[in-house]
């Protein structure tokens, strides 16, 4: 097919032909040869085709925050001209080293190019990777560009990230928070399962000394190091992920939502990966609830949900949820974790739910076993001037009255900072004993 | 670099079709005519007249073609009137004077150098659109956030087969032209020692074999594909 630059040319040489005819003016006829030539020329060469996709990686599972390479290998084996080569890609993905849309220029031998590119993987969810579109153009652009794709379409699933809880360590002793990887297993048997080496303390049974490790400690003034096991009948433990339109402050990539979604994934993948079972409620969305189970198998089923996740638009359901979950709550007596925000209006029916939780744990003299985790939206929103930078600061003293009243109640409350300490260290502040 | 190289060959190319055209004029007698009048008046631009319309010229096609950014169509089809005299004194019609009026074209032009200077035109007047199209081409990669160097890469080997294309172009032309003008020369009297019937069957055995190999051409093309 033709271009409009090529029936310009026709035009011209028509043009000056018919006039060189009609006034008899062999310079005007000699003139008009000279489009006829160019067209003559230039329409001899094809623009580049025959394309072959040679390799293609393909990376079909990553973590937020993951740089994925996507790399092709084309060739082409005929024509002369440039050619483009695009893929599109979502816009939750950044690009973070080369370039998604390139340009060659394909001489007339066989060629082989390189469309190399890395993208960082900013926000979960389930994505469409498309195959390659080209564009294939006359190198005086005579002829009609050429267009098609290479390769085909595949998923890749970005799931939420995983933050580094691993190093939390068991520390003996009466736990003031009611976490249970720290509470002492008075009735628990220890199991052949090794969890890790540790100093000897008074109690331990000389039996679970490890004498090759403590021999090979270069320290003689050193304790003996202990042989540490996991032991059984581990609690569970109840998970409630606010997943409140409210949440979503900051942009579509970060914000307070996105965080606590991490968070959440973060805590199941902390305490199943150690052996306990564990439940989920989403509230605020259409109320989702999960089992309590153990295993991967649980884990990979919660977090392909939570690949997924939008938030809603309802607020204050916390209260409704803590009563949907009653049956679970009272016949496993798990440790409850809440993922959510407290600064913002609806934080109240936070307390109005722990105070619930309470009611259904009974008279007990002990701490209760709810941790809030508290995922500061405002912290996450980026500032643009002085008045801005305060807005946290205000936001956090308004909050504070709702915290202390979480901790009289008996609440463990973990203001966390995404922007400032990471979830481990965050998870560390409550590791407290007594 | 390349990019400045680019606007320098724009303004050399609407020079080159500025000079082409004022060439072409000051040889004609249209000029002769003018040049008189304006000497009789004014004695002091007289004397600057020819430089003059060449600056006149290119200033058009500067200002036309580097600041309105429009195609060299304009300008050059401008440029062209201006050769225009010139041009039409190698009428060998005379169709003005077939509608009634009496128009006279004279220049002290040879064929041959009023053939070159209308070649010079139409080649700059080319080569101006072809860049013209290469520059908005390369704003709409640059747009669609391609990478600066596959756009330097891209506009170096673009320029270069513009070039090369249009060289040829040049030389098939020239090659055309030549063999055109001269043929009746060259042919005549191989022509006059042969019969009638003999050309006209030597002509349609000409037609007949250009065509098989038409065909042939034709058929290796579908079948290939």
């Amino acid at each position: 097919m033709l271009t409009q630059r090529t029936v310009k040319l026709i035009i011209l040489f028509c043009g000056s032909l018919i006039t060189g005819l009609i006034f008899g003016n062999l310079i005007v006829i000699i003139m008009s040869l000279l489009p006829l030539c160019l067209l003559a020329v230039a329409l001899v060469v094809n623009p580049p085709g025959q394309f072959n996709l040679d390799t293609h990686q393909s990376i079909k599972r990553a973590w937020v925050g993951d740089n994925i390479e996507i790399k092709y290998e084309i060739t082409s084996k005929h024509g002369i001209g440039y050619f483009t080569v695009f893929q599109d890609i979502a816009p939750h993905f950044s690009l973070v080293e080369g370039n998604n849309f390139r340009i060659f220029w394909k001489s007339w031998k066989t060629q082989t190019f390189v469309l190399s590119y890395k993208i960082c993987c900013t926000k979960r969810g389930l994505y469409k990777i498309q195959p390659l579109k080209w564009e294939a153009s006359h190198p005086l652009n005579l002829k009609k560009a050429n267009h098609g794709t290479l390769g085909e379409e595949y998923d890749l699933t970005v799931s939420p990230r995983i933050f580094n809880v691993k190093r939390i360590r068991g520390i003996p002793g009466i736990a003031a928070s009611p976490f249970p990887v720290l509470d002492i297993a008075r009735l628990g048997v220890a199991t052949t399962d090794f969890r890790e080496i540790r100093n000897y303390v008074y109690g331990d049974p000389v039996k679970n000394i490890n004498w090759k490790a403590t021999a090979r400690n270069s320290s003689p003034q050193s304790w003996p190091l202990v042989n540490e096991y996991e032991v059984e009948g581990k609690k569970a433990v109840w998970l409630f992920l606010d997943a409140s339109g409210i949440l979503e402050v900051g942009t579509d990539i970060e914000n307070a939502f996105e965080y606590c979604l991490e968070a959440a994934n973060s805590i199941l993948y902390f305490f199943l990966d150690r052996g306990y079972r564990v439940g989920m409620y989403v509230f605020n969305n259409n109320d989702q609830l999960y089992y309590p189970d153990t295993g991967k198998k649980q884990f990979i089923k919660i977090s392909r949900q939570l690949i997924g996740l939008k938030a809603e638009r309802k607020y204050d359901e916390f209260p409704v949820a803590v009563e949907k979950c009653r049956s679970y709550i009272l016949g496993y007596n798990p440790l409850c974790v809440i993922v959510t925000g407290l600064d913002n209006r609806h934080g109240d029916s936070i307390i109005k739910g722990t105070r619930k939780l309470k009611v259904l744990r009974g008279r007990q003299r002990r701490k209760l076993p709810v941790i809030i985790i508290n995922v500061a939206g405002y912290n996450v929103v980026p500032t643009r001037n002085n008045y801005e930078t305060n807005i946290p600061v205000i936001m956090n003293l308004n909050t504070r009255p709702r915290i202390t009243q979480l901790r009289r109640l008996g609440a463990s409350v973990l203001d966390w900072n995404p922007r400032k300490v990471s979830f481990g260290t965050a998870l560390l502040s409550l590791m407290k004993v007594k | 670099m390349i990019f400045i190289l680019i606007n320098v060959a724009e303004w050399a190319l609407i020079s080159i079709i500025g000079l082409c055209g004022t060439l072409s004029f000051v040889s004609s007698g249209t000029y002769s005519f003018l040049s008189n009048y304006i000497i009789s008046h004014y004695p002091e631009i007289g004397r600057y007249l020819i430089a003059l319309i060449w600056v006149f010229l290119a200033a058009i096609g500067v200002f036309s073609v580097s600041f309105r950014r429009k195609g060299g169509g304009r300008f050059t089809w401008f440029a062209l009137i201006f050769a225009l005299p010139s041009i039409l004194a190698f009428n060998k019609l005379d169709v003005p004077g077939l509608l009634g009026f009496k128009v006279e074209f004279t220049t002290k032009l040879e064929f041959w150098q009023a053939l070159t200077l209308s070649i010079g035109i139409l080649t700059s007047y080319l080569l101006l659109n072809f860049m013209r199209e290469l520059k908005i081409s390369r704003l709409s990669l640059i747009k669609k956030m391609a990478d600066p160097a596959d756009i330097k890469n891209w506009l170096i080997n673009s320029h270069r087969i513009l070039l090369l294309a249009l060289l040829c172009a040049l030389v098939l032309t020239a090659a055309i032209s030549l063999i055109a003008i001269n043929l009746e020369a060259w042919l005549l009297p191989y022509f006059h020692r042969l019969t009638w019937n003999i050309i006209l069957i030597g002509v349609g055995c000409l037609l007949m074999l250009a065509l098989y190999v038409y065909w042939l051409g034709t058929h290796h093309r579908f079948s290939s594909k």
